[in-house]
């Protein structure tokens, strides 16, 4: 995909940029709202990180042009700001999604895998990974041919993986997927080994191989 | 007691002492006045009679039978001037009376006599006891009518002192508008009122900016965190790490992690301190507490600690549903974080009072401190001490008494429901 990103921290943009087109994306980056109105006007993108904070001017005014001018690019709202009323207002205009600094990189790719996959066409719904195979319309997960029945969590556990698979995962990025804000890490981090170990066991069951490698000290990274 | 009640208690009291020692004195003058009156009176009479015998020579006889009040002894010489009080029963009133009694002798014509001149003294005491009556009837029209001004008198005057204190009453520190004082004419009532509105005005600001130097820092602290974390999450991804190299990272992401989770709850804190989650809707609380012990379960299920729990169905509150979630969120994950292997936890639920209560070590730290912010019962580093804090924030704002007990083991928070 196409990915422009409008943030004005530097080191910010630099990681995301790496990260994205590490998953194979074609990224460019803006630091200021008229460059951002000018790359806006002249290219078209597949999607858009909007930060709402920018030297120039609100990022949901952008927003609000790029859904008149490109309707079919997909947007995700970056801000600092955990307000209801700016995550209210920045989808009533159009955006997609809404991300509160800190985020995890991890979880801003999901986001974008899970807008890609909306805007693909029907039929081609289905996301394969090694034996496994996951419907995401039904939420069904069959490795080799026998569905597995898996509870929301372990689920969401899965699709996170795959949708990172080839990275390492922190613990605190996947909990955070999972269980959000507010959890703390302590107890989330103990629903996460509950929930990886539950997950293994089923797959494993199904002769599904150990795609789940644990990174020492750091956490996991879902590999073939 | 008020300020009215205890200055018109003086007041009655002084009235009460004047009037009793007034009262006494003037009645002890009277009764002396009447006596030495009808002492006189005697006397008086005794001079009568003494004219009449100098002039006629004999006593008059015709006294003898129509009063009893004089009558005259034939004796000898000498006889003294008695004067002597006494009580004598009357056949006509048939009751005792007290008479004053003056004796004294004569020498006439034919013989010395003792004249006795007796006066009944029970005209004065009627006097007296009417004067009594008149006294103490003025006393208590003059008492009730003085405590009837001084006590309308006091409330008016104070009534602007109490209009301030009603309306310093409802200020609170998150308040947006300054206090509203009421004018009033009186000039100490002025200056109190002067001086209260500085000092509510300064105490609003102090705490604003605190609240906004909370939020900027707060939200200042954002970008740097999501710069770290996502160069972090960079750093992973380089191959060829040691695992001492990756533990070092990993313990840095853990790091920023906790620190984003804490800048998060202070956020948090300080938007529920600005009422900006005042939207409530009906919460099926029985249903949502039943949904987040499920959620929690296998939690539960994997640290081996039984659970117990007690729920009446159809409670429901209003509240705020997010607010609901943070609450119910950080009770029960303290309850499993705070709890020992094969510990166990109860959740019992009223129409009146949640209770959640588990068994964990005591806490290190007082349990009053246990709500304030940053304050830690354990020493774990993954906790940061806002969870119980955020717990309480959320019960005052719904005014929902909350309270925290360790005993045998068991740690016990509570929350009643203010259902008014």
């Amino acid at each position: 995909m196409k990915i422009l990103i409008i943030e004005d921290e530097t080191s910010l943009a630099q990681p995301l940029r790496e990260y994205l087109t590490g998953e194979g994306h074609v990224c460019e980056w803006v630091a200021t709202f008229q460059a951002a109105e000018e790359k806006i006007g002249v290219y078209e993108y597949d999607c858009v990180l909007v930060d709402i904070m920018l030297p120039g001017g609100s990022g949901l005014d952008l927003v609000d042009s790029l859904k008149k001018m490109q309707p079919h690019a997909g947007i995700i709202i970056i801000s600092a700001k955990n307000a209801l009323d700016d995550k209210i207002l920045g989808l009533e205009l159009g955006a997609d999604d809404y991300l509160t600094k800190p985020f995890h990189l991890s979880e801003l790719n999901a986001r974008i895998k899970s807008i890609q996959r909306r805007r693909q066409f029907a039929g081609n719904r289905e996301i394969k990974f090694g034996d496994i195979r996951i419907v995401p319309d039904s939420k069904e997960v069959w490795v080799n041919d026998s569905e597995i029945v898996l509870t929301r969590k372990e689920y969401d556990l899965l699709m996170y993986l795959v949708a990172n698979a080839n990275r390492v995962l922190s613990k605190g990025s996947i909990s955070e997927h999972l269980y959000g804000d507010e959890i703390d890490q302590a107890n989330s981090f103990d629903f996460l080994y509950s929930h990886m170990k539950n997950l293994r066991k089923k797959l494993s069951e199904q002769g599904c191989p150990d795609y789940i490698q644990t990174v020492y000290g750091v956490g996991y990274k879902f590999a073939a | 007691m008020t300020l009215i009640t205890k200055a018109t208690r003086s007041f009655l009291l002084a009235c009460i002492a004047a009037l009793a020692v007034g009262g006494v004195s003037c009645f002890w003058f009277l009764h002396q006045i009447m006596d030495s009156e009808a002492s006189d009176q005697l006397l008086h009479e005794k001079e009568q009679v003494e004219a009449y015998v100098n002039e006629i020579g004999f006593l008059p006889k015709r006294w003898f039978s129509i009063s009893d009040s004089l009558w005259a002894v034939r004796t000898h010489p000498p006889v003294p001037i008695v004067m002597s009080d006494t009580v004598l029963f009357s056949t006509v009133q048939q009751e005792y009376l007290a008479y004053r009694q003056l004796s004294f002798g004569i020498a006439t014509l034919n013989g010395y006599y003792q004249v006795n001149i007796r006066k009944a003294l029970y005209e004065t005491q009627g006097l007296k006891q009417a004067l009594l009556w008149a006294f103490s009837g003025l006393t208590i029209l003059l008492v009730g009518l003085l405590f009837f001004i001084n006590y309308r008198l006091s409330r008016s005057l104070w009534k602007p002192f109490y209009r301030t204190l009603d309306t310093l009453q409802t200020f609170q520190l998150a308040q947006k508008e300054p206090l509203k004082f009421r004018r009033t004419s009186i000039t100490e009532f002025q200056t109190l009122q002067a001086n209260l509105q500085k000092l509510t005005n300064q105490l609003r600001q102090d705490y604003q900016s605190l609240k906004t130097f909370t939020e900027n820092a707060s939200h200042e602290l954002q970008t740097p965190l999501a710069v770290i974390a996502s160069n972090l999450e960079m750093l992973i991804q380089a191959p060829n790490l040691t695992d001492e190299q990756l533990e070092r990272i990993g313990n840095l992401i853990e790091a920023v992690g906790n620190l984003s989770k804490m800048n998060h709850s202070l956020l948090l804190l300080t938007k529920i301190e600005n009422g900006q989650f005042t939207d409530a809707t009906d919460i099926a609380f029985s249903t949502l507490l039943s949904e987040k012990i499920d959620l929690w379960q296998p939690l539960i299920q994997d640290k081996s600690l039984q659970l117990r729990t007690q729920i009446t169905p159809n409670v429901h509150l209003q509240m705020n549903a997010f607010l609901v979630d943070v609450l119910l969120n950080n009770l029960l994950g303290n309850a499993l974080k705070h709890n020992q292997p094969n510990g166990s936890i109860t959740i019992e639920l009223t129409k009146t009072t949640l209770t959640i209560s588990n068994t964990g070590p005591q806490p290190s730290i007082p349990v009053d401190q246990l709500w304030e912010r940053f304050s830690k019962g354990s020493s774990r580093s993954d906790s940061v001490g806002l969870g119980l804090a955020l717990v309480k924030q959320i019960a005052d704002t719904y005014h929902f008494p909350i309270s925290y007990h360790f005993q045998d083991g068991w740690h016990r928070v509570q929350i009643s429901f203010n259902i008014s």
